[in-house]
């Protein structure tokens, strides 16, 4: 499991114990992060503390999760716990502007 | 001038390998746009093991790396019937943000300094003049 879950009023805090989100994880995340929202999760925290380093397939899960949310009522992506690289990719690809970013605690 | 090369299975496995190599050669020799090399390369080497060589393991993909004073270039070289073209400047810039594929050669185009195409063969410019200062 590369996933762990808690939750925290409303939100469903996801933290993704991986150091790369990536091409190789894609498949096996997606379907993991697919299956929290189908179990009626719709206010998702994404933790990434462990993660160093993101990818274009990586940001691709992001994008596809921030779009399923979005066409559900009350449905709700933030990501956290971003290091160095993966804001640096969020910037560069613009998506610092689109996703809403928190402190984790 | 410091010269290397990682010869590598088609699998996406072998980015494990890519990853710590590259990270430890670069740690090592720059303290700037590293994180920005590592994306760059590690895009175009999966762009080889999934179209260039299809994921076939009996087909390899050679990573060099070259660093000199001014510059650090990736070349990455596959076994397939090679690039057709890159996309322009305009193209990259004009990234949709919510798209969720096809981002890795738009992402080259707009962080390399150059970009030059031989068949099977793409070699990645950065100058370290720009990332160092």
């Amino acid at each position: 499991m590369n996933l762990s879950l808690e939750t925290n009023n409303d939100n469903t805090i996801v933290t993704i114990n991986k150091e790369r989100l990536d091409v190789a994880s894609m498949q096996n995340l997606k379907e993991e992060l697919t299956h929290i929202i189908d179990e009626g999760n719709h206010q998702l925290i994404i933790n990434l503390t462990p993660v160093a380093f993101i990818d274009s397939s990586g940001l691709s899960i992001l994008i596809a999760l921030f779009k399923r949310l979005n066409t559900i009522d009350g449905g709700k992506l933030q990501l956290c716990g971003l290091g160095k690289q993966p804001m640096e990719l969020l910037e560069i690809t613009q998506l610092d502007k689109i996703f809403a970013i928190i402190n984790c605690n | 001038m410091e010269s290397t090369k990682l010869v590598i299975e088609s699998k996406l496995e072998a980015l494990d390998q890519v990853y710590t190599w590259l990270k430890t050669i670069l740690e090592s020799n720059t303290t700037k746009g590293v994180n920005n090399i590592l994306l760059i390369t590690y895009e175009i080497v999966t762009n080889a093991i999934i179209h260039g060589n299809k994921r076939d393991p009996s087909k390899s993909v050679i990573i060099g790396l070259d660093i000199t004073e001014s510059q650090i270039v990736v070349t990455v070289e596959d076994e397939g019937s090679g690039y057709d073209i890159l996309p322009s400047k305009e193209e990259a810039q004009n990234l949709n943000y919510l798209e969720e594929g096809g981002r890795g050669l738009k992402l080259a185009v707009l962080t390399c300094d150059a970009i030059e195409l031989d068949k099977n063969s793409i070699k990645l410019i950065f100058n370290r003049e720009s990332k160092e200062k």
